[in-house]
């Protein structure tokens, strides 16, 4: 998998993040419900040290990648292609939410429809034409059905 | 045994077909998928289903590697090196009708090695205390941080932070609610299934996304006639069999490898070991095709051997397979023997059948396989996020297991963008309650760290398991390096 910088801070930023809020909840549960962190009765010793563990990781992360970031230097047109890719990604999650968040009042097989014919739309942006908008309305028409006969008919299982 | 579940292993078996064959659907992918199926199911059936599934995988993952020059699966790689240049040479179906035919040889072995050692290591895994159990899960979850990528210290934050989330929710001893920050929605915990589901389903969707490859099948049919082994063309890959079988089998039981390094290792083997090949390895060698194919298929032997013995999973896949017995009530570990050894029976049984299900299903339908490999992306990524969202969702008919599940999907895709491997995430989480549970009751039990440490060296089983810890991490990191160097 290519490299990219920017993820690498990205990912750095997200353990930092959870690295932090293990320590937090630690400290509080400690502090408010008098539990000691290192006791071999406390329930959240073996939390503490893994967190200890990741801290050390992360620290090494770190000084690892700062040493390797002064002698990289990262193409422009390289950086603006993963740009794009994560401005892809960030909008498909935030379709899939958005679609998760409405299958409650539309139900499955309406807002399913709408998400797939959106994506499908989306990725096939660049060669769009009337016939293409027929089949992709065509194939999240289908899709949904087949799904909606193989879960529910067949496995009888619930939809959303 | 009854039609109906040869008809589950038959439909699994087809699934993991295809989805082995389509380039970056991986066997994981394909395992996580099919257990959503299952939710609600008889224990029986679901094993029937995903065990076809598993088979079907391993076996689907030649197909593309030969007529693509893409390996299905990351088991297939090295049949690649062999397998397109007989492709080219325009003899696609004698290698597609050696690889499944070796695939299907190679299986059976590898079973035969869990039939013979399975009950062996069960019945050395009974003595094992608190202490052991808390070594063997480390063991598991410190190789897969090891091999899943080269950066060692990646693999293992990504293992601390599927501990981490593994930590959510009530504690297993004195119900103290932990990591929940006072929300209702955390203090069940997150569930094992949706996290496996985001992390190697949804991710793959986020991947595949943002990847710019395309592939294309030529319009070509085959005879099915064709796709039936060529006797002289078997004898001539016959010795391959004395080496890469044990070698699948072997390194399939190891924690933390699995198909992809036998089948990089048993291909090194044959070309270090046949001096005389049907033509030159890399220039479409029959030995190159067969070699990495018997070893890929005979690890699944070797790996559910550890699964059901141990109870800790080889790889990615077994991870979720194991994720996939607990949903179904089977607790595999060293208990499993003695408690549940009809099942043990029973799994043997599923996989001899499932891999003569997926060979014949592999030869008749590679036709419409090929084709399938014409999926536009536009329609199976939409396809396979519905998949995911549908799979979630009937875990506990919970939204908000959807909503986690997309979220794991984007932090898998970050994380492994970024150089961290998600399997040992996946396996922190399912191996997090045991692991830590035993290390508690170690410790409590012990009276202290101290103590403790001391245990690990005075009991005999810890000491060796410890030994093995610290042999296998050296060794296994060398082999790794090597790989990744060649």
């Amino acid at each position: 998998m290519d490299y990219s910088k920017l993820l690498d801070v990205i990912s750095i930023i997200l353990a930092s993040i959870i690295c932090f809020l293990v320590f937090f909840n630690l400290y509080t549960i400690s502090s408010s419900q008098n539990i000691p962190l290192i006791s071999i009765n406390s329930p959240i010793i073996f939390p503490f040290l893994i967190g200890i563990t990741l801290l050390i990781l992360l620290l090494i992360i770190i000084f690892e990648q700062s040493k390797f970031w002064k002698n990289y230097k990262e193409d422009s047109e390289y950086r603006k292609n993963v740009i794009n890719e994560l401005k892809d990604v960030l909008f498909y999650f935030a379709g899939l939410v958005i679609y998760i968040s409405f299958l409650k009042n539309l139900h499955f097989n309406v807002s399913t429809i709408i998400f797939t014919a959106f994506v499908m739309i989306l990725l096939t942006r660049k060669e769009l034409n009337l016939k293409k908008i027929f089949q992709v309305i065509l194939s999240s028409v289908g899709l949904v059905l087949v799904i909606d006969f193989v879960f529910s008919g067949i496995f009888k299982i619930i939809l959303p | 045994m009854n039609i109906f579940l040869i008809l589950y292993m038959a439909v699994g078996a087809i699934i993991g077909l295809i989805m082995g064959a389509l380039p970056g659907l991986t066997v994981t992918m394909t395992i996580v998928l099919v257990v959503s199926l299952t939710f609600g199911w008889p224990m029986i059936d679901a094993l029937a289903f995903i065990i076809g599934a598993f088979c079907g995988g391993v076996m689907g993952g030649s197909i593309s590697a030969i007529t693509l020059n893409i390996p299905g699966t990351a088991a297939a790689v090295a049949t690649v090196f062999d397998g397109y240049p007989l492709k080219k040479k325009g003899e696609a179906p004698v290698a597609l009708g050696l690889a499944l035919f070796v695939s299907l040889i190679g299986g059976l072995l590898g079973i035969l090695f869990l039939a013979i050692f399975g009950p062996l290591i069960g019945s050395i895994a009974l003595k094992f205390g608190s202490q052991e159990y808390f070594l063997i899960c480390l063991w598991g979850l410190s190789l897969v941080a090891v091999l899943s990528k080269e950066n060692l210290i990646k693999g293992f934050a990504a293992a601390c932070i599927g501990l981490i989330i593994s930590f959510i929710g009530m504690d297993p001893i004195t119900g103290l609610m932990r990591f929940t920050f006072g929300s209702p929605l955390l203090s069940g915990g997150i569930n094992y299934i949706v996290a496996m589901i985001g992390l190697f389903g949804m991710k793959e969707v986020f991947v595949q996304l943002s990847s710019k490859k395309t592939f294309k099948v030529d319009n070509f049919h085959y005879n099915i006639k064709d796709l039936f082994p060529k006797m002289d063309v078997v004898k001539k890959t016959l010795k391959c069999f004395s080496w890469s079988a044990p070698i699948g089998a072997i390194i399939g039981l190891l924690p933390g490898t699995g198909g992809d390094i036998a089948s990089l290792v048993s291909y090194g083997v044959s070309k270090q070991l046949i001096k005389e090949p049907s033509r030159p390895f890399g220039e479409g060698a029959y030995e190159g095709v067969a070699a990495p194919e018997i070893a890929n298929d005979s690890a699944i032997g070797g790996a559910i051997t550890t699964l059901l013995t141990l109870g800790i999973p080889g790889d990615s896949v077994t991870a979720v397979m194991l994720g996939s017995f607990y949903l179904h009530g089977l607790l595999p570990g060293p208990t499993f023997m003695m408690t549940e050894k009809k099942y043990f029976y029973m799994i043997i049984v599923f996989l001899i059948i499932s891999e003569f299900i997926a060979y014949f299903l592999g030869i008749l339908g590679s036709n419409a396989m090929l084709r399938m490999l014409n999926f536009p992306k536009w329609f199976l990524l939409p396809f396979i996020s519905i998949l995911c969202v549908v799979g979630s969702y009937a875990l506990q008919n919970n939204i908000y297991d959807v909503l986690f599940m997309v979220i794991f999907g984007l932090l898998g895709y970050i994380l492994e963008k970024s150089g961290y491997p998600v399997s040992p995430i996946v396996l922190s989480i399912i191996l997090g309650p045991m692991i830590e549970t035993n290390f508690r009751k170690a410790l409590i039990s012990t009276g202290g760290m101290g103590n403790l440490l001391l245990s690990f060296i005075t009991r005999p089983i810890s000491l060796i398991l410890l030994v093995l810890i610290i042999a296998t991490f050296i060794t296994q990191t060398v082999l790794m390096k090597k790989i990744v160097n060649n």
